[in-house]
């Protein structure tokens, strides 16, 4: 009787562990490698990272993750650096969206990731573009 | 009020803001941002334009209001409501061009942006609500009329092109839009 609690709890414990790390995944809706569209919320809402159009580029996942990024979608909004000024001091997106980095600069086309609170709905049909 | 049209990213911190502060409630508003989208644009292809009342020099609300409930403050250039002659008649949001005001079913009254003057202008306070909170300083708050404050200058930079919303109806608005 006492192992058959165990076994269970055990199960029980391993399900939920695999729910956790599937939810940090995000699995994109039409089963691509990679996070799918990421919202930012914090700071301020509708802020648009789709790892899509990043891949497509040819960028593998080593290029941001975990150095710059975490594997669990949204972490980065809750750090207080995660800001405008945070990434002119290069830190997350400011990696490489700099003056002088390899993509156009956090302080340029502010729209491109910025998609705009009644934006959140149409994301992923903007994504797909 | 100057606008720099291209700084607005729609985290609409500033309608919340101003809800806040103003009471205005859920089906009504004083401030939007309004979007739209543009596939052609080669860099930017959505944009956002931040509304809200013009304050007109020649309000077409206070031309219309049969009560005298709306009126344009001669000491500031503000157009007010004062609630109490409001006969929800409605007249006022039929000629604003820019569909600036709503009924409040709380007030029965017209309720309207004041460039927060109740709230916080009268209190002291230097800035609006919705210029105090943007984190993308795309409002600019002051005083047109004084050369020394930024929103005039601004405005009198002959570098930069300004308009303003929807000229033809002639009313004269007082919140310019501009880029860069």
């Amino acid at each position: 009787m006492r192992t058959r609690i165990i076994s269970l709890l055990i199960l029980i414990l391993a399900a939920a562990a695999m729910i956790t790390v599937y939810e940090g995944l995000v699995v994109a809706e039409d089963g691509t490698v990679g996070g799918g569209e990421i919202i930012f919320t914090k700071p301020v809402k509708s802020v648009l990272f789709s790892h899509k159009s990043h891949t497509s580029m040819g960028l593998d996942c080593n290029a941001c993750h975990d150095k710059i990024f975490q594997m669990q979608a949204l972490s980065a909004q809750n750090k207080a650096d995660f800001t405008m000024q945070g990434l002119y001091d290069k830190k997350y997106c400011g990696s490489c969206h700099a003056k002088d980095g390899m993509a156009f600069a956090s302080d340029t086309q502010c729209a491109r990731c910025h998609i705009g609170t009644k934006g959140l709905n149409s994301a992923p049909k903007e994504a797909k573009k | 009020m100057v606008i720099h049209q291209d700084r607005c990213i729609d985290c609409e911190l500033c309608m919340t803001a101003c809800v806040t502060t103003n009471n205005v409630p859920t089906y009504g508003y004083r401030t939007r941002v309004l979007e739209r989208d543009d596939p052609k644009a080669s860099e930017r292809k959505r944009e956002f334009i931040p509304v809200l009342c013009n304050q007109c020099n020649n309000p077409p609300c206070v031309l219309g209001c049969p009560t005298k409930a709306t009126y344009k403050n001669p000491a500031n250039g503000i157009v007010m409501m004062e609630s109490e002659k409001c006969i929800g008649c409605k007249t006022c949001m039929e000629a604003c061009p820019y569909n600036a005001r709503y009924f409040n079913e709380e007030t029965s009254a017209v309720d309207k942006c004041d460039f927060c003057f109740n709230s916080r202008l009268s209190k002291g306070e230097k800035l609006t609500a919705c210029a105090a909170v943007c984190p993308a300083k795309c409002r600019v708050f002051g005083d047109l009329s004084d050369p020394g404050s930024e929103a005039y200058q601004v405005v009198h930079n002959l570098e930069k092109t300004v308009w303003v919303l929807r000229p033809d109806a002639g009313a004269k608005p007082n919140v310019f839009y501009m880029k860069g």
